[in-house]
């Protein structure tokens, strides 16, 4: 039987499926394979950004996760950083749906008494230029500073700055200038820049209302 | 000398983007940035060279009717596996920079293009220099694109700026409009010296085979008014 030429549509269609079962095969040993190392690689990852934004700690913040409802209902999961069996710092996540173009989801970095250590945006989608100079650190490199080490810690950003060492209490006016509150924006960027001042306003306040229950779960078994 | 052309001539003769224009796609969208149009360009060529081998090694069994279907499944496995090896065990920063592309590969038409015309009529060693050559000319072409459109839009190339005092970003050439303008600009500017020489050397410009460009018919009726 010549199958190259073979128009007979029984065998076709076997041959069709062959070649779909050996790739499936194919794709769920390598599957198999790497994903304990996937995982391995996304938890480094996870604390790499968990280590920019908490001080130092001995526990693995990410294994074990809170999760809280904000107060407009959104989902904001908190991890501990514990040092010495002592919670020395919280690290919380939640993502925006309103951003400029979908998500945004932040990773930030709070005192136990809710004041906010760092913020860290670590999904975004917006525009490139403009509502992405909102969401990232870079440091902007020129040909006159190539060859400067690079700086260490979290690269500026002076969006995301303004709320260092800031609470989201009763009486903070977190709206972006533009809407009468206290928070500087980019224009042109406005959209990005109200749903990244929103989303972090919703995580502080979060924590700042369930406090006491977010520390008495995160607190380690046996230690105070 | 055969097996050195099936390299170099994916580079600049036979050049996936400013000749066959094949790829269109990620041409255009991912060329923001310098990096970007590398990476792409290195992601790619790693698939073409794996596709195009494994391609001319089953090419001999799969029946004519049905090679399309099984040329797209065995490019998305190829590029699935990538995509998941590379998850887990490249280095953190070469996974971000690379890993929005690799899915991306699937879609793309060189791909299939290079395992069509070139991987199921020859052999497993010309199939992997072709996949390198085209490779390495999508990978210049997009870098290339990458530079003009990241220096157009703030001055920087591969992210270093070169022109200190450009503060604020010149949105258009980043944006997808700036890409279609720019790359015909570039295609424009080809064929405008190829004419040139063709003219030069005395011979009639034929536009590259299966570029269906007839319709507009400049190059013709500017030939007709210089002979």
């Amino acid at each position: 039987m010549n199958l190259k030429n073979s128009e007979n549509l029984w065998v076709l269609g076997l041959f069709l499926g062959i070649i779909g079962l050996v790739s499936a095969l194919i794709l769920a040993v390598v599957s198999n394979l790497v994903a304990g190392p996937i995982e391995q690689a996304e938890l480094r990852n996870t604390n790499q950004a968990l280590r920019q934004i908490l001080p130092p700690f001995d526990n693995q913040p990410s294994e074990k996760r809170v999760e809280f409802t904000s107060p407009n209902g959104w989902p904001v999961s908190f991890m501990a950083a514990v040092k010495d069996g002592k919670v020395v710092a919280v690290a919380a996540e939640a993502a925006n749906p309103q951003g400029y173009a979908g998500n945004i989801q932040a990773l930030i970095g709070l005192e136990t008494d809710g004041a906010i250590r760092a913020v860290l945006i670590t999904k975004q989608n917006e525009t490139p230029g403009l509502g992405a100079n909102v969401c990232q650190r870079k440091v902007q490199k020129t040909i006159f500073t190539l060859f400067d080490k690079p700086a260490e810690g979290l690269a500026p950003n002076k969006i995301l700055d303004q709320f260092d060492g800031k609470k989201a209490s009763p009486d903070a006016n977190w709206q972006v200038k533009k809407d009468g509150g206290e928070i500087d924006f980019i224009s042109g960027a406005t959209v990005t820049s109200r749903a990244v001042t929103l989303l972090v306003s919703e995580i502080d306040r979060t924590y700042l209302l369930n406090r006491d229950k977010i520390m008495q779960e995160l607190t380690p078994a046996g230690g105070k | 000398m055969g097996m050195l052309t099936d390299f170099t001539k994916g580079i600049w003769k036979e050049n996936p983007v400013l000749v066959l224009l094949l790829g269109t796609c990620p041409t255009l969208a991912l060329t923001n940035s310098a990096v970007n149009g590398f990476g792409m360009g290195v992601a790619t060529t790693f698939v073409l060279a794996g596709s195009n081998l494994v391609i001319s090694l089953i090419a001999g069994i799969v029946p004519k009717k049905i090679r399309i279907p099984v040329y797209i499944v065995v490019i998305a496995t190829f590029v699935t596996v990538i995509d998941m090896l590379m998850k887990a065990y490249a280095p953190q920063s070469l996974y971000q920079a690379l890993g929005i592309f690799i899915p991306l590969i699937v879609v793309n038409c060189i791909v299939l293009g290079r395992a069509e015309a070139f991987a199921s009529k020859n052999g497993p060693v010309r199939s992997i220099l072709d996949g390198l050559g085209m490779g390495l000319g999508f990978t210049l072409a997009l870098t290339m694109l990458g530079v003009i459109r990241e220096f157009l839009t703030s001055g920087s190339v591969f992210e270093v700026k070169v022109i200190t005092a450009w503060s604020t970003d010149f949105l258009l050439p980043s944006a997808a409009p700036g890409a279609f303008i720019i790359v015909g600009c570039i295609l424009a500017a080809k064929n405008y010296c190829n004419r040139r020489k063709a003219i030069r050397e005395g011979r009639l410009y034929v536009p590259p085979a299966g570029m269906d460009c007839h319709h507009c018919r400049i190059c013709f009726t500017s030939k007709e008014g210089e002979e």
